[in-house]
Order: C-alpha cells, then structure tokens, then sequence
C-alpha cells in the first residue's frame, strides 16, 4: 500500500493504520518517513520502505561532515529537509564565487554549473534544471533508541526527469 | 460501498462525534453561564495531549497520562481564567474574541518554545490496541470503541452533574440570570472558574485520547475548536443537550459525507474528478449544515433565545 | 485640526516616506515591506467600514481576500497559459491589466458579500460571528479541493500585473500604486462616515430599535456596509496576490480573518486611519521581532492582550486621545 501524507496527515495515518489490524505492507516516498515526523510515530513506522534521494549513511566525506555538525549543533540527526537547504545554501555559495548576483545570465550559468561538494555525492543539473539523481530505498529502523531510515539499496541511478526531452529550456 | 463499510464508518463517525461533545461541552457550558466566546478552547485541547504525551514518555503509563491531561488542562484553564478571562465577562464579543485570539498566539508559541517544533509520540496502550469482531463480522478498534465508551460516559456523567447536583443546579441559574444568583450569595467568582476549569479539563481529555490516534502537534486544536464552534452554534449555545445533538450531527455528517459524497459523484462523473468534487463537498458539509440550521432556526436547534 | 488629523497625516507621511528612503539607500526589501503594510492597510480599512462603521463583527473577512486574490490568480493564469477563460457563450480570455483584474476581484467579493450578508444579517451577535466564519472555511476547503487552480499547493504567477502608462515590476512603483489606492479609499471611507447613510449605519450600530422607528431599515443599512466593506478587502486581495504573485487557500483561512481584526483593533476600531497604523505597526513588529527572537508571536500575542484589556481605542486612541465624532 503506498502512500503520501507529509508532516502531522501522515503521523495519524500511520498510527491509525498500525491498529487497523491490516498487514499489508506500507510504501511511500521519504516526505511520509521524515527524521522529523518518525519519532512521533514510534514503533508503528518500523520495516517501512521508502524512497529518497538523500539519506544520512550515504558514503561521501561531504555528508559524513553534515550529519556530524549538525548533531552537534542541534542534538538531532538531520532530515531530508536540512540536507536540501544545506546542499541548497552551497550551491548558491559556489555560484557567488564566479559570478555576480545582479549579471543575472553569468549567475544563472554559474548555477547550472552546480559546481560545489553536495551531500548526495555527484550533483549536477539537467537541462530542464532538474537535478540527474540517485535514487535510493530505504527502510525504517531503530538505532540507540532514535527512530531513523538506513539505506537498503539504490532504486534508481542517474535517474534523469521524464520531461527532459519536452522541456523548451 | 459494503454494507460493512457503512457500519464502520458510522462508528467512526460517532466516535468524532463524542470527542467533538467534549470540546464543544465545555465551550458551551462557558458561554452559557458565563457568556463569554472562548477563542482559547483549542489551546486547551493541546495543553491536555501535550501534557499526555510528556507524562507517558517518562512514566510509560497511559492512565497516568490521561490525568496528567486532565490535570494540566484544568490548571491551566483556572490559570487563564483568573488571570485574564476574568476581565472581560463584562466586555463585548469582540473584545473577547481578541483576547483569547491572543492567548491562542500564546499557549501555541510557547508550547513551541517548552517542546520544540516537532511533534511530540503518543501512542495507544497495549491493552487497548488492536482490533474487536463485532456482530456482523466487522473488525473494528478497540480504541476506538472505548473512545465512544468514554465520550458516553463524560455526556451521562455532564447530565447528572447538571440536573442533579447542587453545582449542575448554580450552573443552570447562572445561565438564566447571573446577576440573581450573585444576589442570592453565590460566590460567582468561584463558579466561574470551576466551569471554566471543568470546560478545560474535558478539553484536555479530547486532547489526549484523540493525540493517542492523531499527531500530537502545535496547532492541533484549532482545527477542533472551529468544529466545536459549528456544534453549539447547531446546538444551541448554552444548551448541553444540543452541544450532544449538535456533536453527533457534525460527526456523522462529516465522516460520512466524506465517504458517501466521492461515491455520489461517481455516478454520474469520471473517478478522478468525482474524487475531488466529492471532497470538496464534504469539507464544506457541516458549514452548509450550520448555514441551513442558522436560517432556520436562528438561534441554534435547542438554543435559547435571550 | 484635531490631534487624530494631525497623527493620521504623520502616519501616511511615515507611511511614504519609508520607501523614498529605502529607494535612496537602496533597500528595496523596506519598499515590499511598506507595500505589504499599505495593502494590508487597505484591507483594514474595509474590515473596518463593517466593524467600525457598522458594528459587524465578522470573523470570515479573509472570504472576500481570499476571493479577490484568487479572481487575480485566475485571472492570470489563463492569461498566462494563452487559455481563454471561457469559450462559451463568448471567448473570454485571461488578463493581467490591473484595473480590469481589479473591477473583477471588487465586482466578485462585492456579490459574494451581498450573499453571504443576505443572509448572515438574519443572525446578531455571536451567531453572526460564527457564521460569517464558516462561509470563510467553506471557501477555505472549496479553495483547498478545487485542483484547477493550485488546491492546496495555491497558484504561481508568473508576470505581476501591468497598469497602464507605469513599470509596475519597479518596487517604488507598485507602492505607488498601493499607495494611492489606499489614499482614496480612505478619502471615500472618510466621506461615507460623513454622509447620510453612515450616520444612519452608526446609528444602528448603536440602536437598532431607534432607527426603525424613525423609518429605516438597519438591515439594508448594515447590508449595504457589509458589500462595499467586502469589495474593499477583495481589492486588497487582488493587490496582495499581485504583490506576493501567489495565492493560496491561506487567503480564506480564518487566522487571516483573525490577522485583519487584529490590524484594526490595535490601530483603533472605528478610527479613519486604525488599520493604517494596525498594519504598520504589525509589519513592523513581525520584521523587528522576528529578528529578536523565533517565538515572537509570543510578543505579538502579549500587545494584542494589553491593547484589549487597557488600551481599548488601540493605538490612535492612546495617542490622539478620544474620537471626536463618535460615541
């Protein structure tokens, strides 16, 4: 069965779901299986398998250092989330070091470039500007208490947007 | 749409119902005999989950939890009352309104600011997780069923305490004449607060029974409290029967239109859309619902005219 | 000139001069920043024609916001897309021309607000508080359900709408723009109060009875209130729409009705230029205490408590002193 219900929606559902007494298993993608949201749901979340393009035991000395200082500085694992504004934040950084902000056209090739260490590994953009991504599932688990996802497998390699082709960029 | 779908639906339905009765409950009972809008209602609701959410993380009790609910709701609520509440008995609505708007801004942002931004884990006991056969065949939850159980209990329990104790008896003079029970040496200060503790405390309840099945978040009760508005507006103000009627008539109105409308709709349009226009619809059910019983009967279906 | 003329000509002042100045520092947040404070000015100042002039309380004006930014989006989208609006009887296609989009978002809120008046202004007091709440949740989840324009994702616009003769994407312009529109409403809420019918619709705020027994009809009066005081707060919902260039069902949300009751009732309920400083003030206080703190709604909460239990006339009554005609 899969499902999306980000935030607070998918708490319940998952509660709720757990005590129906129905075993099929449960999919979703990794917005229903947030860092954030799986401590609410406890034991319930437990063998779910989701898909996410970033988790924090993917190999690079990138995220090792992410996930390191940023237990450090809020006492939490990071989410999904905080890994997207983190990449985000370093994106933006690598393309002030080349162009300008207000020469829109070298700031905008600066940013297609992408040319910065993200926490997924490589990084680049396509040419509609969605990212080329691995894909990866994971599945809920409990690690010294604190509900979290660990990576089974990759779903998905370099997996490029369906719209690509269409796209009149 | 099963037959047995229908039955567990309407359970289901019943069960929103009675914890919507302990929400609308006490903000009826405050507006009646006190005559004061409780935008604040919601906030009491999260004080209570919260408060149960905490207390079973650290003891792993959930009767404990349940009391603290209670407990913290109640304080809270005599808190407010003496505090703030206290001050605007005499004002009009709208100064009311505001207040309590502003103490929602308050009790959300520093529920925020004691627990963070996350929502918090609260979760069924053991002995009540799980599933019950029901005559028909039909396996339905156990929580659940005690939630109605419970939510029975609370209404049985309002009607002695209104119509057969000396407090029930206070409470329904207060409602038709405030200054003439003060003349007659009622201490109204004291009644006021115990009401307003006693609105708060069932709210705290609802919070923690329902935060056991939903998420225990900042927020979660003005989705509740604006419901709770539509069913004593429904019900009558002031009116606890009517707060009952009104409550079940929300709930199964809401829980069923959301089941029964797509499926309507389906008839005579295509799955997707029917889907949609038949969502649409249900959520705006029980504001039609309260629009029509407005027009109709414009103070409510037991609400007494003043 | 009274004390509340004078205050109300420095806060318009106030009012314009923060974005002249951001333009000679170059500062251009500062100028979205007090476009932001005059639009939503401009919905307190219809929020008000009801509240203040007419004694409604109603808690479901964010139904007219939401309705006028969402005649905006959908304006815009179709004009966006190059997909007519309609294609029976007549081909009508998207616009982005601001008066047209505007005479829609006023001419819309204006019906829905003679509806919904119709028949809210059957009920009085806290019935009427609570309905006029609940035609501003059915909107809410309408909005939130109907996926042809956003749902619950809401609309991206793309272009900000063009008025004739002016560069509306330039900053110092679109205030310009707002700002104006402001000026006149206030000119003509200020006219309305003045005249015939707002004295007979303060009059019937203050006694119906009264004023059924020298021959009018307080309904009709409180009716007639109701729907320019809803077109105004629809035109402002167009102009925020047009500012944000999103829309979203958060428009119709009742915390949004809440937020435009609160900008009224700190800047002085009833007062000309109440939600001109409520605005003000309140845009102010989300930029300067948000960068104190992350839970400043605390202190948004605690002010909005003490102006209600102590400072009932809001801000202008603190400072200005008593209105000079009223009550």
């Amino acid at each position: 069965m899969f499902f999306f219900l980000p935030g607070g929606m998918g708490i319940s559902f998952l509660k709720q779901y757990d005590n129906s007494g129905i075993d099929l298993p449960v999919v979703g993608p990794a917005f229903s299986f947030d860092q954030g949201i799986l401590q609410a749901v406890g034991k319930a979340a437990l063998g779910v398998r989701n898909t996410s393009q970033w988790n924090k035991d993917i190999d690079n000395p990138t995220n090792a250092a992410f996930v390191d200082s940023f237990q450090e500085a809020y006492g939490r694992l990071p989410s999904l989330y905080a890994s997207q504004g983190f990449d985000t934040a370093n994106l933006l950084l690598s393309a002030t070091k080349v162009a300008d902000v207000t020469d829109r056209d070298a700031f905008r090739t600066a940013l297609e470039a992408a040319d910065f260490d993200s926490t997924r590994g490589d990084f680049a953009f396509a040419a509609n500007h969605h990212p080329i991504q691995d894909l990866y599932v994971r599945e809920v688990v409990e690690e010294e208490g604190v509900y979290t996802n660990r990576i089974l497998g990759l779903a998905l390699e370099d997996h490029v947007d369906a719209y690509v082709g269409e796209c009149t960029m | 749409m099963t037959p047995l779908l229908l039955i567990e639906q309407c359970l289901n339905g019943l069960q929103f119902g009675v914890m919507l009765f302990l929400m609308a409950a006490g903000l009826t009972l405050v507006f009646g005999v006190m005559g004061l809008i409780n935008l604040a209602h919601g906030s009491l609701f999260m004080t209570g989950a919260f408060a149960a959410a905490f207390v079973a993380r650290t003891t792993g009790s959930f009767t404990l939890a349940l009391v603290a609910a209670l407990a913290a709701a109640a304080a809270a609520g005599a808190l407010v009352e003496v505090a703030i509440i206290r001050r605007l008995y005499d004002r009009p609505h709208l100064d009311q309104v505001l207040a309590t708007f502003a103490l929602i801004l308050i009790f959300s942002e520093g529920t925020r600011w004691l627990f963070g931004s996350f929502p918090l884990y609260l979760d069924i006991p053991e002995a009540l997780s799980g599933t019950v056969m029901l005559p028909g065949g039909i396996a339905y939850s156990l929580y659940r069923l005690t939630l109605i159980g419970v939510g029975l209990l609370v209404a049985a329990g309002l009607y002695v305490l209104i119509s057969r104790t000396r407090l029930g008896i206070q409470v329904r003079a207060g409602e038709s004449d405030r200054e003439m029970i003060a003349a007659l040496g009622v201490d109204i200060s004291r009644l006021y607060t115990i009401v307003f503790a006693l609105g708060a405390a069932l709210a705290g309840l609802a919070g923690a029974l329902i935060g056991a099945i939903q998420s225990v978040q900042v927020g979660m009760g003005e989705p509740v409290l604006i419901l709770a508005f539509v069913v004593i507006v429904i019900g009558g103000i002031g009116s606890i029967k009517g707060a009952f009627i009104g409550s079940l008539l929300v709930g199964l109105t809401d829980t069923l239109g959301g089941v029964l409308l797509p499926e309507l709709f389906a008839l005579f349009m295509p799955r997707a859309d029917a889907a949609s226009a038949g969502a649409a619809l249900a959520s705006m059910s029980i504001y039609l619902l309260m629009a029509v019983v407005l027009v109709v009967r414009p103070a409510g279906l037991f609400g007494v005219r003043t | 000139m009274t004390r509340e003329t004078i205050f109300n000509l420095l806060l318009l002042g106030a009012l314009l001069a923060v974005p002249l100045y951001a333009r000679a520092v170059d500062e251009p947040y500062l100028v979205t920043l007090a476009t932001r404070a005059a639009i939503l000015a401009l919905a307190g100042v219809g929020l008000n024609v009801a509240l203040g002039q007419g004694g409604l309380v109603s808690l479901g004006h964010a139904t007219f916001f939401g309705l006028g930014g969402y005649s905006m989006g959908v304006l815009a989208s179709h004009a966006q897309g190059y997909t007519p609006l309609l294609t029976w009887p007549i081909e009508l296609p998207g616009t982005t021309s601001m008066p047209i989009v505007w005479l829609v978002a006023v001419t819309v809120s204006g019906l829905a607000a003679w509806l919904i008046g119709a028949l809210s202004l059957r009920t009085t007091g806290v019935y009427f508080i609570m309905i006029t709440l609940a035609f501003g949740q059915m909107f809410y989840y309408f909005a939130i359900s109907w996926p042809a324009y956003g749902g619950e994702d809401g609309l991206s616009i793309y272009v900000r709408n063009g008025f004739p003769g002016l560069n509306t994407l330039d900053p110092i312009q679109f205030f310009g723009i707002a700002f104006a529109l402001l000026l006149l409403t206030l000119a003509f809420a200020a006219l309305l109060a003045r005249s015939p019918f707002g004295l007979a619709l303060n009059a019937a705020r203050q006694s119906r009875a009264r004023v059924q027994t020298v021959g009018l009809s307080p309904y009709r009066l409180q009716l007639t209130a109701f729907v320019v005081s809803g077109m105004i707060t629809g035109l402002a919902g167009a102009l925020f729409a047009d500012l944000n260039r999103f829309v979203s069902p958060t428009m119709f949300s009742w915390q949004t009705s809440g937020e435009i009751l609160v900008f009224v009732i700190l800047g002085g309920v009833a007062r000309l230029c109440g939600p001109v400083a409520g605005a003000v003030l309140f845009v102010a206080l989300e930029h300067l205490l948000g960068g104190i703190g992350d839970y400043w709604h605390i202190g948004l909460g605690v002010i909005l408590l003490m102006v209600v239990l102590f400072a009932r006339g809001g801000l202008i009554g603190l400072l200005a002193g008593r209105a000079s005609v009223h009550d």
